[in-house]
Parts: structure tokens; C-alpha cells; sequence
């Protein structure tokens, strides 16, 4: 299947961080989000996997057009419309909206100590958290995520199943990643 | 690393994903010793560099989690 990757053009003309924070302030980054042709191709793809309801969670900094130093959030309004594009695209899937600053017991609870920070879960499934924008080949992941979730299922083997259940303790996966 | 990470987390209750872009994030760049994607790192002191196959991911975590259950023992503390 082709992989889907979101592209990410940017008009900024600007120097310094400042600039780049009230650049994205008035919206004058550009992004291409999904092209009618992927859209539809998740659609279809969310149609035939998924049976549960899926929940995005987006905690980010509120869309506030107001430059307020300390609460930066240059990834913000990229995860917010990505998310928002892909609740767009199945029935099963909805979207939950944070302010990260204003909600903070609900950050901490779900775990999100940064912005932006999208959680996916389900009536029984959590632990999922994905930091920053979800752009590139991570966009990928969180798509087949949703499935995963949505589906009830995943592709793991059954050693590494066997394996996982045997676990007593916590474990944090961080994966870092870049969206090249 | 990311799509095997999100699906052990999806299996077992024990396990949390973070999938973090780190480009975002100078302090973790730092804080984490990262010099190339994808890092891997468990429960804080576990790093895996690159992409490794499931099999083999999985038996990190087994480690890790051995290691840390030894750490727990010598200072007393929980892991749930």
C-alpha cells in the first residue's frame, strides 16, 4: 500500500523564533494536509477496519491567536487540524479538545506533560501518546494506531504476546522520532 | 519502532507508547543523548538505536524489565 505522508510546506519568511511564534499566529503557515485522493483512501480504509470507537485527544494550546510567551506551541495548529481532518473521515472516530494550560489535571491524568500531545484510545484501550506534530512518515503510525484501536486487533506475533503478558512491571516506550 | 511500540501498548495494559517528534523538543534531544532516529528508550534507562525487527524489540523489553525488577529489589520500591 502506499504510504501516506503528510508534506509540510511552510511560508515563513521570518528570522527569529519570535517571528516564527506570531507567524503562525496569523496563520500564515501553509499546510497540505490530505489531497481528496487520501482522504478518500482513509476513508475507505477506516470503513473496512474499524469496529470500535476510537478517541482522539488533543491537548495543545488552545488556538489562541495571542503571542504569549512561555506557552509556545509551534506544533499546535498542524496536530489540531490533523486531528481535525481525520475525525472527519469515519463515523467511529471522535475528537476530544484540550487546552493543555487551562486543563492540566486532565493533561497530567492522560499523562501529556507537553504540547502538542494526541492520545488515541478506546472504551478499553490507553497508554497510547503521540508528542509533537504527527506529520510525515509518523502520520502513518497514528493512522494504523486508530485502526489498530478501532479494530480490536493487531499484527503482533503470538511469542511477543506471550511475552508481553508476562510482564509484572510498567514499561514507558518513548520512540523518538523525526517526521523524515 | 513507533507502529511496534504503539501495538505492545495496545496488548498489554502494563506497556504506555510515547511517540515523541522530537525536532520540537531540544530539551529531550539533550536530555535522552540523541544523535539519530529512531531512539528507543525504556523506562528511562534502556536505549535501543535504530530500527530493530519485533522479535528482537520485544526481547529488549523482556530486559529492561528484568533489570528494572533486579533495581526494584535492591532499593525496595513498586512497580505498578
Amino acid at each position: 500500500m502506499r504510504e501516506l505522508k503528510l508534506e509540510l510546506r511552510q511560508d515563513r519568511a521570518t528570522s527569529t523564533q519570535l517571528d516564527r511564534q506570531i507567524a503562525v499566529s496569523r496563520n500564515r503557515v501553509r499546510v497540505a494536509l490530505l489531497s481528496a485522493q487520501d482522504a478518500q483512501l482513509l476513508r475507505d480504509g477506516f470503513e473496512a477496519d474499524l469496529r470500535n470507537d476510537v478517541t482522539l485527544r488533543l491537548f495543545g494550546n488552545g488556538s489562541s491567536p495571542l503571542y504569549v510567551p512561555g506557552r509556545e506551541c509551534p506544533a499546535c495548529e498542524e496536530a489540531e487540524r490533523i486531528v481535525d481532518e481525520l475525525g472527519g473521515l469515519s463515523d467511529l472516530i471522535s475528537v476530544e479538545k484540550h487546552n493543555f494550560f487551562s486543563d492540566s489535571e486532565t493533561a497530567i491524568a492522560a499523562g501529556v506533560d507537553r504540547i502538542p500531545a494526541i492520545v488515541v484510545e478506546s472504551d478499553n484501550v490507553d497508554g497510547l501518546l503521540f508528542f509533537g506534530s504527527p506529520s510525515g512518515h509518523e502520520f502513518t503510525t497514528l493512522v494504523e494506531t486508530v485502526k489498530t484501536v478501532g479494530r480490536g486487533e493487531c499484527g503482533l506475533t503470538e511469542e511477543s504476546r506471550d511475552v508481553l503478558a508476562a510482564l509484572d512491571l510498567a514499561i514507558d516506550l518513548k520512540v523518538f522520532v523525526t517526521p523524515t | 519502532m513507533a507502529g511496534l511500540a504503539t501495538q505492545m501498548a495496545f496488548v498489554s495494559p502494563n506497556v504506555r507508547a510515547q511517540i515523541i517528534e522530537v525536532s520540537g523538543y531540544q530539551d529531550l534531544i539533550g536530555a535522552y543523548q540523541i544523535q539519530g532516529v529512531p531512539k528507543t528508550v525504556i523506562n528511562d534507562r534502556y536505549a535501543i538505536e535504530g530500527s530493530v525487527p519485533e522479535e528482537v524489540f520485544v526481547q529488549h523489553v523482556r530486559r529492561a524489565a528484568e533489570l528494572a525488577g533486579e533495581e526494584m529489589e535492591r532499593t525496595g520500591a513498586t512497580g505498578l
